[in-house]
């Protein structure tokens, strides 16, 4: 259930994406693309670099930076569901009590933290010392893509 | 990012490793070598642990298993150990020069401090949550250094990097 309201939250804000010039249509493309070899890493900021000749850098990028933020809350939702689901079972079926919806939240938490510390020690490399500096958002893009790709791998898998 | 493993065996000890003839980090350095632009070195990562399984009698067993990736885990950690020592030295280097000229700018030898903790919290936070896909210890054991051996190897990567930019 809540998956499947995360899922129309992420079809919303693409239309609100749609409104001015960034769409998350290249990233997607890119990403479809790829054999299985290449690095999906190359995907990430395509749609920030397209919407960017007609539009300001940062705000391309912070639109981008969403969009993941997005992509993660759903692949996060579904992960957890499923966690939830095989402790469930573990308690039904009267097997080992287990709490792997607690491991993954623990280790989501721990995430954050380290996306906010690596990005904030980014911040401090660079001359304007601002959050909004390019190196800083681009620190949160690609942390939050690989988040991404983590997540929604094990969701694959599970 | 675990491996299909069998069973589990645990942590592998340094008494262990004296009966391994396979490992040799230079596979892993030889991958990174070779690399192409196109190519992520995250590609060579597992390169040595994977050709230790393969050269070592008894390479597949849980135990043979842990052994080689224990003993790649080891590689990246050293090199890890010395990036973060490269990098704190020239991180505290501009945050000296930037006290010399009576800048308030924040500490950069500090922030690269927070990071580095709170990578750790992640990173065992994360293996441990990896280990639970393996139950009661069923692979566990494997799953988590092969966990601790990729995550290590891709934080030295990340500040070698770093150590490269200035």
């Amino acid at each position: 259930m809540r998956f499947f309201s995360l899922l129309s939250a992420l079809c919303l804000s693409s239309a609100a994406f749609a409104q001015d010039a960034f769409s998350p249509e290249e990233t997607e493309a890119c990403l479809a693309g790829l054999d299985r070899k290449t690095d999906r890493r190359v995907c990430v900021g395509a749609s920030a670099r397209s919407c960017s000749h007609e539009q300001d850098d940062a705000i391309c990028m912070a639109a981008e930076i969403t969009y993941w933020d997005t992509r993660l809350k759903v692949a996060y939702a579904l992960v957890l569901d499923r966690s939830k689901g095989k402790d469930d079972d573990a308690h039904h079926l009267n097997l080992q009590p287990r709490d792997q919806a607690g491991a993954l939240a623990t280790a989501q938490d721990s995430w954050h933290t380290y996306r906010a510390d690596t990005c904030a020690f980014e911040q401090t490399l660079w001359g304007s010392g601002q959050a909004d500096a390019p190196e800083v958002q681009t620190c949160h893009l690609y942390l939050t893509a690989e988040q991404v790709f983590y997540l929604e791998a094990v969701a694959l898998i599970e | 990012m675990w491996m299909i493993l069998a069973f589990s065996a645990g942590v592998a000890t340094a008494s262990d490793t004296a009966d391994v003839v396979g490992f040799d980090p230079i596979i892993t350095q030889r991958c990174l070598a070779a690399m192409s632009d196109s190519q992520t070195p995250r590609s060579c990562i597992g390169a040595s642990a994977n050709h230790c399984m393969e050269t070592t009698e008894g390479g597949w067993s849980t135990r043979g298993m842990s052994i080689c990736l224990d003993q790649e885990l080891q590689y990246w950690d050293k090199r890890l150990n010395a990036a973060y020592g490269k990098v704190r030295t020239m991180r505290k280097a501009t945050d000296k020069e930037m006290a010399d000229i009576g800048s308030a700018a924040p500490s950069q030898a500090d922030a690269l401090l927070a990071m580095q903790r709170a990578w750790i919290t992640y990173r065992d936070a994360t293996c441990d949550y990896e280990r639970s896909h393996w139950g009661g210890g069923t692979g566990g054991g494997p799953a988590t250094l092969s966990c601790h051996m990729y995550m290590t190897a891709e934080q030295a990567l990340f500040l070698e990097a770093d150590a490269i930019v200035e």
